[in-house]
């Protein structure tokens, strides 16, 4: 009996991917991996503060090009076709549907898209127990940040395709600030592409919504000096303010997982420029008002990321 | 002597240089092109041009178009209409003027404004819309942030 036992917890160890793993960090490799080559279909929860949503997503490779839609269940039917680097939304509004284009996403599962060495720099990576999430067994796998600028990410693996069933995002006081987690997921079960195209209802008006963001040639005439650590800038904006005929930069940083934008606007006439801050779920805001702009920081990421932020900016 | 020719269409030459300049310049082929781009921008900025029955509307709404940033401007390359007989660095030059003095108008003046603490009610929109557009993880808040505020 006593050999019995030590037989199982042996087996236990080997199925451990740690140990089963020379590189523990192979796993989010394979995770990343799985989230852009895998065909699947399923139902996801996603919680936000108090907030629940429904959310369908279908999940295609096709040569080497990616094809997902999206499908909110709850609320406006709202749905995103992404094909590649293009992705259009069709949001439900009344009896309009407003189409509109953006910019490619980390949208969960599909959360890594940089390169995992820099992840690396900034969080410690640690394995959980086994878990069951939607009929499947998974791996617990935790992303503790090394400093205090960054929440922590934990991920639920599909142990046979590493693709991310849940993931819960929490704070530093092991808060769960935002969740997603599949209830229902199929794999290969998604073999053409019929699927791939928008629910459309001819009696609705669509409407193509170009008042989205254009390049304009200008020069950056501020910066900032304080980018906190392992944050680099994956897009810069610069985009006319409704209204008037100004512009006002946006620029998002990441770390690879956390994303911060910086505005810099120039204040309206009859605007009154906030000052302070504010935290909602896992957004944490930080404004502040320098020489006719408003300069702001919104942030998945700690109240103190987003205020050395603001604080730093100057011209 | 662009600079004169600048002031004469202004009506801001001395009457003994109209006659020397008129005789000295006008002769000149390449000069007849630039007077007529002087000519024509001041009548469309005054709206007084009738050369086109739409150019006038077609040059006041690339003015219109062109985004303003009050600090570090550097000129677009390119305008939203194309016009090939133009002399499109005075055009611009004249657009940016008129831009910036337009967006002047506009924008708050920093010596009287009082700012206010940041609140959840009063969070602009645009802000938040930019920024879950770009950033976000979760599809509900990636989705439901268009121009539309629900």
């Amino acid at each position: 009996m006593k050999y019995i036992s030590l037989l199982l917890f042996l087996l236990t160890l080997v199925k451990t991917p740690l140990l089963a793993d020379q590189n523990p960090w192979g796993i989010i490799e394979r995770c990343q991996k799985a989230s852009q080559t895998l065909n699947y279909k399923g139902i996801y929860i996603s919680q936000n503060g108090q907030e629940l949503k429904s959310v369908e997503i279908t999940h295609a490779l096709h040569g080497s090009e990616q094809f997902t839609r999206i499908n909110l269940l709850d609320g406006n039917a709202d749905e995103v076709l992404s094909q590649g680097k293009n992705v259009v939304i069709y949001h439900k509004h009344d009896d309009n549907v407003v189409i509109q284009k953006r910019e490619q996403q980390h949208l969960f599962p599909a959360i890594f898209r940089g390169k995992i060495a820099e992840i690396k720099k900034y969080y410690l990576l640690s394995f959980g127990a086994s878990q069951r999430v939607a009929g499947r067994m998974t791996q617990i796998v935790n992303l503790t940040p090394k400093d205090s600028l960054r929440y922590a990410y934990s991920f639920w693996l599909d142990e046979e395709t590493s693709l991310p069933l849940k993931m819960v995002i929490s704070n530093i006081e092991k808060k769960i600030l935002e969740q997603s987690t599949f209830n229902k997921i199929q794999f290969n079960t998604v073999t053409d592409l019929d699927w791939f195209t928008p629910t459309l209802d001819p009696l609705n008006k669509y409407l193509i919504d170009d008042n989205i963001t254009k390049e304009i040639n200008l020069n950056r005439f501020w910066r900032a000096k304080n980018i906190p650590p392992g944050f680099k800038e994956v897009n810069f904006m610069v985009s006319k303010m409704a209204g008037i005929n100004l512009v006002g930069n946006h620029s998002v940083y990441s770390d690879g997982l956390s994303y911060i934008s910086l505005f810099v606007q120039p204040v309206r006439k009859g605007q009154k420029p906030k000052v302070g801050d504010l935290s909602f779920n896992a957004t944490n805001v930080s404004a502040r008002y320098y020489k006719g702009y408003q300069i702001m920081a919104v942030g998945s990421v700690p109240l103190k990321a987003v205020r050395n932020l603001i604080d730093s900016v100057e011209f | 002597m662009t600079e004169k020719n600048s002031s004469l269409f202004d009506n801001e030459i001395n009457e003994e240089d109209i006659e020397s300049l008129i005789s000295s310049e006008i002769k000149k082929p390449n000069m007849r092109s630039q007077w007529f781009y002087y000519q024509t921008i001041r009548d469309v900025v005054r709206s007084e041009y009738s050369g086109s029955s739409n150019l006038s509307k077609k040059i006041m709404d690339a003015i219109d178009e062109e985004p303003t940033q009050m600090r570090g401007y550097s000129p677009a390359k390119e305008l939203a209409v194309n016009f090939n007989f133009y002399n499109w660095q005075l055009i611009l030059g004249f657009a940016v003027l008129f831009a910036i003095a337009f967006a002047g108008l506009n924008i708050q003046n920093k010596n009287t404004v009082t700012p206010v603490q940041l609140v959840y009610e009063e969070m602009p929109v645009d802000i938040m819309n930019a920024h879950f557009a770009n950033t976000s993880s979760t599809a509900n808040y990636f989705v439901q942030t268009t121009f539309v505020d629900n």
